[in-house]
């Protein structure tokens, strides 16, 4: 079963709009849903979380259509969103005895444990919270209701290092059971890259690409050579390129590489900021 | 919902207590003073203001959009804020009641009727705000609904002014009084009107 399935997704506002979203997150999997600001991330998600009113196309969240039952569909799924939006008096005790009451699967102890494993207060108010502190005690609330799939918005943005890495690792930790998923956004693409077993490119409301993240570094490098060179690859070959005092640096198809190109293995920002321009262009 | 109710009641603890406050001081005032409803008024006018806070505060933290996130449904959401107005409008009209109870015994001259009609004409000050408010709020967000309120503010308090300020004696004339429960009543009905309109508002609003 896939976790969620995006078919022909549209959306408008005055200056934004998002055009015929595809996406399918299988069961199992982590999904990173990579874009610049104003890339239609979260516009994605609270469609998702029919938050917001679609113009077309159809959502289905663990096997049911999202507009049918959200309220129940919500049991098993877990939330963080960017800003959080825990009211700034709560402890995190209080958020504990508000979601018992919100939430029909919630488990006190797991509740307990992730604040715990967290390092979290308990008795001191949300809003004295750092902005790591804050983020943990969202994954702690979305983690303790036993949810199948987990849906983070910028839930690492604005964190160190060491933090990040905890998260992660939670996220990871979750998707072990094969009946888990989880899709983050991020336009830090580097967490991405080590979490995501798929990456979707949005970039302003479309989506670039969407394929799984081993099978894009596999398939693509970067080159570097003369313009004179890179006119001898098939156009629909060349993914972005970018002029330097140097030459040429492409991205481009691996099995259209002559041998006496220099090439250099993709990350997947490289990737997107380069068919981004490439976009824009 | 009632773990949206226990939400705001840890809101209202924290950010309230000078609301609540003040309806004991003006009741407290009320008490001690020569006969003016006025005092009366404000507790009920403060009422309808806890509630515009607590949405305030959602708003300003994001709860509203994170609250769309929870197994919540549109219509709880706006339903328990509803309730919120309703528990709070009865808290302080069950005070200022006591009190008016009081200050009629006190003096010897408990008139049901006049007591029915000083009660009533507070109930409708006290629902009138959220009724006429939360509809706009629910469409529209607090920062237009404020602004609407305290216009409200402002009628009210000439509403008060003109028909009991220096007539405390006014509820017990019976044209006066049938308006008032008229006008009570109304509001008590479009209560009900306007939380079926708000579910309607609030299902259509992006969170």
């Amino acid at each position: 079963m896939n976790a969620i399935e995006i078919k022909d997704l549209c959306k408008s506002y005055g200056d934004f709009s998002l055009d015929h979203l595809n996406l399918i997150l299988p069961t199992g999997c982590i999904m990173g849903l990579i874009g610049e600001n104003g890339a239609g991330k979260t516009t994605t998600i609270k469609l998702i979380l029919d938050m917001i009113k679609r113009d077309s196309g159809q959502i289905t969240l663990l096997g049911k259509d999202n507009r049918e039952d959200i309220r129940l569909l919500k049991e098993d799924i877990g939330v963080v969103l960017d800003n959080v939006g825990i009211s700034s008096c709560l402890t995190a005790v209080q958020v504990g005895k508000i979601m018992k009451h919100v939430f029909q699967n919630w488990d006190e102890g797991a509740f307990e444990a992730c604040l715990s494993r967290l390092s979290l207060p308990k008795t001191k108010p949300f809003g004295e919270f750092s902005r790591g502190m804050k983020m943990k005690l969202g994954i702690a609330v979305a983690l303790s209701h036993h949810p199948k799939l987990l849906i983070l918005d910028e839930a690492t943005s604005g964190l160190d290092p060491v933090v990040r890495d905890d998260i992660l690792n939670i996220f990871s930790e979750f998707t072990r059971d094969e009946t888990h998923a989880v899709l983050i956004s991020s336009h830090i693409v580097s967490d991405l890259e080590k979490l995501c077993d798929y990456v979707a490119f949005l970039h302003q409301g479309k989506l670039l690409l969407c394929e799984e993240t081993d099978r894009l570094k596999e398939r693509y490098v970067i080159v570097h050579c003369t313009e004179e060179q890179l006119a001898s690859f098939a156009p629909a070959d060349v993914i972005g390129k970018r002029k330097n005092p140097y030459g040429v640096e492409a991205i481009v198809s691996g099995k259209s590489v002559p041998a006496h190109v220099q090439t250099s293995p993709v990350d997947i920002e490289q990737l997107f900021v380069f068919m981004a321009k490439e976009e824009a262009r | 919902m009632k773990g949206l109710i226990l939400k705001d009641f840890y809101l209202t603890i924290r950010y309230c207590k000078a609301i609540m406050l003040l309806d004991l001081v003006f009741i407290a005032i009320y008490l001690f003073q020569k006969e003016n409803l006025f005092f009366l008024f404000y507790p009920c006018v403060f009422a309808g203001l806890l509630p515009i806070t607590l949405l305030s505060c959602d708003e300003r933290e994001k709860w509203d959009s994170y609250a769309g996130t929870l197994p919540c449904t549109r219509a709880q959401l706006v339903s328990e804020k509803y309730l919120i107005s309703l528990f709070g409008g009865l808290i302080v009209l069950l005070l200022c009641g006591a009190a008016q109870a009081f200050r009629m015994i006190s003096k010897g001259a408990f008139l049901p009727m006049e007591y029915l009609g000083v009660i009533m004409t507070l109930a409708g000050i006290s629902f009138v705000v959220p009724t006429v408010l939360y509809p706009f709020i629910f469409r529209f967000g607090t920062t237009k609904g404020r602004v609407l309120y305290y216009i409200l503010i402002a009628l009210a308090c000439a509403f008060g002014s003109v028909f009991f300020g220096d007539h405390p004696g006014i509820a017990a004339e019976t044209g006066y009084r049938n308006l008032t429960m008229i006008i009570a009543g109304a509001v008590i009905i479009l209560y009900g009107m306007s939380w079926l309109l708000s579910i309607r508002f609030y299902q259509k609003r992006d969170l």
